[in-house]
């Protein structure tokens, strides 16, 4: 059974926080290792394969957003939770720049931060479509939501989990208006009465992604006040492609 | 365009255009002389008797040429001037981030151990442990408080309180001994003290900025800290030392630790601090009259920081 749990690895270098935060979470039935900073959590990953990682901004040596970025490299779909003590918009959309998924400021709310690993950690095989559905293609992109890879004008590119989970939601909803609340609930769990601008940097990256000019997107476009609704729009030939297999 | 907003440093726009300026103000003489000598010329050959006794003023030129260097060193200063405002202003920004952290830190923690004991219930000895540790991120949580306050009064010519003759020995080895306690895992704190070296001191300032000199040290260690302090006489004056086999400092960097918001650092690497510990210990020992200075065989090499303090007197007029 111990096995089943859910490996998280916590990288923090403040030993109190790292020693509460584990205690939490194991008390949560989830199994943590420890690392204190970006070099040893690396070697940890080398070794082991994680369902979560929580990272801190400020640790000795490289600092989080880099460790983010490397980590990146030999996991590219694992969720990534950043902790920062920096709240300012910049460091936000730094740590969503360097490949992690959500951002949580601290001092932070254990409630809260419990939930977002929850959310962050739940299976996506009810979003998973049929092998045959398995390419979908709008514009210069194909997205391969069970390989967790797409095919962009800027070249091949990995998805993260919660990238294919925002995908595939929009996938499902192509041309309708998809609400912040679900997507917040959909892709991380969240009450829709979180804080959203995660949503909206996490918007900005998959806008770097697929779209010509991203500051112009033509796919994943803005609903004002609203939510965002994503369509193939100057995309000639977009939809599903069927693969066999 | 990236290679073009490299190019185009502050350093290089000044040269760039005091190259132009000048280049302008030596075209203009070159062709202000053409001019002159020319209409020399013509004089010469049409009505002579003006150039009766005229010689050139080399006065004026003189002074021209003078005014231009003073124009080029008063622009050079200003540059200097706004150059170290600027860096001042980037490590400020540095310093209000990196407090941001030292002092949320402890706070999470504390909090988090709050919401854990109110959503858990835990056991009397988890209870006890978590208590603790809240305790000492309070007392983490003090240490910068009354760091950022002590550099605040010293920045306004504030910060020593009333001094003492007290057993600087004593008092060194007390310290040491608390600390021993707090030491990382691994590491190791050796002392060699002299006893009974008395120094008039304020001992609130002074243990403010041996705890500065500590906590320096385990920041910049490369592993576990080995701390080695000595304390001896030295004719009326007491030499404390302060060494560490931790990261070092280049010669550069040598003086500059002393500077508010001042932090040694390498490319790509994240040291915790705020800058303010090293200014407040330098402070607080010239407010005691003494002397601190740090030598480093350089990067890697560890540091070794060496405080003199005059020694107390006696009611006779002797040092002790």
């Amino acid at each position: 059974m111990s096995e089943e749990r859910p490996h998280i690895l916590l990288v923090e270098d403040e030993l109190h926080l790292a020693r509460g935060m584990t205690f939490n979470l194991e008390e949560e039935g989830f199994r943590v290792s420890h690392a204190e900073t970006g070099e040893a959590a690396l070697e940890l990953l080398a070794f082991n394969r994680f369902s979560l990682i929580i990272l801190d901004v400020m640790l000795p040596g490289k600092d989080g957003f880099t460790v983010c970025r490397e980590i990146r490299t030999v996991e590219p779909r694992v969720p990534i939770l950043i902790l920062s003590a920096r709240s300012e918009e910049g460091d936000r959309v730094a740590g969503l720049d360097s490949g992690a998924d959500d951002y949580l400021t601290k001092p932070f709310n254990l409630s809260e931060f419990l939930l977002r690993v929850k959310g962050m950690l739940r299976r996506s095989s009810w979003y998973r479509p049929e092998p045959v559905e398995e390419g979908y293609r709008f514009g210069d992109n194909e997205v391969f939501l069970l390989s967790y890879h797409a095919r962009t004008a800027q070249g091949e590119i990995d998805l993260t989990e919660l990238e294919i989970r925002m995908l595939a939601l929009f996938f499902r909803n192509e041309g309708k208006t998809v609400t912040r609340a679900n997507l917040l609930e959909t892709v991380w769990g969240y009450s829709s009465e979180t804080e959203t601008r995660t949503l909206d940097n996490f918007i900005v990256r998959l806008r770097k992604y697929f779209e010509p000019d991203p500051s112009h997107p033509v796919y994943i476009q803005t609903v004002r006040g609203v939510g965002y609704r994503f369509a193939r729009h100057g995309a000639p030939g977009a939809g599903r492609v069927g693969k066999a297999g | 365009m990236k290679w073009l907003r490299r190019l185009f440093t502050p350093i290089s726009a000044l040269i760039g255009i005091q190259l132009v300026w000048v280049l302008v103000v030596v075209f203009w003489i070159y062709w202000f002389v053409g001019r002159h000598q020319e209409l020399r010329r013509l004089t010469q050959q049409y009505k002579p008797d003006l150039l009766a006794g005229y010689q050139f003023d080399w006065l004026v030129l003189a002074e021209g040429l003078a005014l231009l260097v003073a124009i080029l060193i008063g622009v050079y200063v200003i540059f200097l001037y706004w150059q170290r405002q600027s860096t001042l202003n980037r490590r400020q920004r540095e310093f209000i981030s990196q407090v941001t952290h030292e002092l949320k830190s402890p706070l999470a923690s504390i909090r988090l151990h709050l919401e854990t004991i109110s959503l858990r219930k835990p056991s009397p000895e988890r209870l006890e442990r978590f208590l603790d540790t809240m305790l000492d991120d309070t007392s983490r949580l003090e240490n910068h408080i009354n760091n950022l306050l002590m550099a605040a009064r010293l920045e306004h010519g504030f910060g020593s309180g009333e001094r003492q003759s007290i057993d600087f020995s004593e008092f060194m080895v007390k310290f040491l001994q608390r600390k021993l306690l707090k030491l990382p895992e691994g590491g190791s704190l050796t002392w060699t003290v002299e006893p009974g070296i008395r120094v008039e001191l304020d001992p609130d300032g002074m243990g403010m900025a041996l705890r500065n000199l500590f906590e320096n040290a385990i920041l910049y260690s490369l592993a576990s800290p080995e701390i080695e302090v000595t304390l001896r006489r030295e004719g009326k004056l007491c030499l404390l030392t302060f060494s560490d086999q931790g990261r070092g400092m280049a010669p550069g960097d040598l003086k500059r630790v002393f500077r508010m918001f001042y932090r040694v650092r390498s490319t790509g690497e994240n040291i915790r601090g705020t800058g303010l510990g090293l200014y407040i210990v330098q402070s607080i020992v010239e407010r005691h009259g003494g002397r601190i200075r740090v030598t480093s065989p350089g990067a890697g090499g560890g540091s070794t920081f060496h405080l003199t303090l005059p020694l107390a007197r006696e009611k006779g007029g002797e040092h002790v």
